[in-house]
């Protein structure tokens, strides 16, 4: 049985007050949601160790609304060009982030940042969807994790060797046609 | 005066949000598989959102109105890329065939 | 102010329903699931700029909810709408892509 700790239940009674505004009839409701809140937050490993460091978070920050800028940006110009320049392919990749809040947090953000999405994810292997095939794409991967790790104070752990336990995501999905 | 420049940043800023859905649109009808139009859909849909919210926080009459917008906004945005992986991954799982790429392995 | 975002707010709801052909046309059920998507996030733009153009702050709560149910219905989906087909292809290959 973990602990419920009481910083997270702040955290959701902080929540609730701004989503409901501070309505005291609201908090009939939001006792209910809160505790049920921390309860599942609890119960589904919220707390194996998530500790978000400032300094990686004002790194991150930026880089993160840059990115989504030129993301964004990106699949624009590809949507509204009259040609539609597209060159997808789906590369795997292999992550050293360790198992955790952070590796999680980074398959998330490979969704938002530009021409990639994670398509799937097994272990410390990933497929990973590019919009157009360039050798761009792994090293903007290995920036965000770079970056990740420093939002959660981990180590990106560099030895990448060994074989995909899953053996879909091995890559012979980015065989080319042509 | 600086009401009315505040009215004009926000004007902007809705303006160029609107514009990322409609690209957004764009892409979800013209990209030629699924993979692609989930790139549309989540980058500037997501960005568009992020430039509305931001052009009507500055017009939001309090603080907590703000905070609620940004939340809403970073619960869309993780609402998304969960989205995105879910359909991505039981795309790939059913075959939904990918635009260049060969799915079967070379005889 | 206030007629400008009702335009804005027209006009995000034209884009949706541009949208839909996507939803019609498929062709895969995927294809038919990115409503859930566009309906995510473009209906939580439409909301935000209803609830500012007409004073309604109760709306922002709704948008809230939009973005929630997003997610839950696409989950609902890739859990129960390609069950079937998921559970024959399972036996044979997990999580394999390819036809």
């Amino acid at each position: 049985m973990r602990r419920i700790s009481l910083a997270w239940l702040l955290v959701f009674a902080l929540v609730w007050t701004v989503l409901a505004a501070p309505r005291f009839d609201a908090w009939v409701a939001g006792a209910i949601a809160v505790l049920t809140g921390v309860i599942l937050h609890t119960g589904l490993g919220g707390r194996q160790g998530a500790r978000i460091h400032l300094r990686g978070l004002v790194r991150f920050v930026p880089f993160f609304l840059n990115q989504s800028v030129r993301g964004g940006l990106d699949v624009a110009f590809r949507a509204l060009h009259p040609a539609r320049p597209l060159d997808p392919t789906f590369i795997p990749f292999r992550t050293g982030l360790p198992e955790g809040p952070a590796r999680v947090f980074f398959v998330n953000c490979i969704s938002l940042l530009p021409g990639t999405f994670s398509a799937q994810f097994h272990d410390r292997d990933l497929r990973v969807h590019l919009l157009t095939d360039d050798a761009e794409g792994a090293r903007r991967l290995e920036t965000l994790e770079r970056k990740v790790a420093g939002l959660f104070g981990v180590q990106v752990d560099e030895s990448k060797e060994g074989t995909p336990a899953d053996p879909a995501l091995s890559g012979n999905g980015g065989q080319r046609h042509g | 005066m600086t009401e009315s420049l505040l009215e004009l940043v926000t004007g902007a800023l809705v303006l160029a949000g609107a514009f990322f859905f409609l690209a957004g649109t764009a892409g979800l009808l013209r990209f030629p598989d699924v993979y692609c139009r989930l790139h549309a859909l989540t980058k500037a849909d997501n960005l568009g959102l992020g430039l509305i919210s931001l052009g009507l926080a500055l017009q939001a009459p309090d603080w907590t109105t703000r905070i609620q917008i940004l939340l809403i906004w970073l619960l869309a945005l993780a609402a998304a890329a969960t989205v995105c992986h879910l359909l991505a991954r039981s795309s790939l799982r059913e075959g939904v065939p990918a635009v260049g790429v060969d799915t079967e392995v070379d005889p | 102010m206030d007629d400008f975002l009702l335009v804005v707010a027209a006009f995000l709801i034209l884009n949706v329903g541009a949208g839909l052909i996507r939803v019609a046309r498929g062709p895969s059920p995927a294809d038919r699931m990115l409503a859930a998507q566009l309906f995510g996030t473009t209906g939580v733009a439409i909301l935000l700029v209803l609830a500012q153009a007409t004073h309604t702050p109760g709306l922002r709560d709704v948008a809230l909810v939009f973005a929630l149910l997003a997610v839950v219905v696409s989950v609902a989906f890739v859990k129960r709408g390609w069950v079937r087909a998921a559970r024959s292809l399972e036996e044979e290959s997990d999580g394999e892509a390819g036809p």
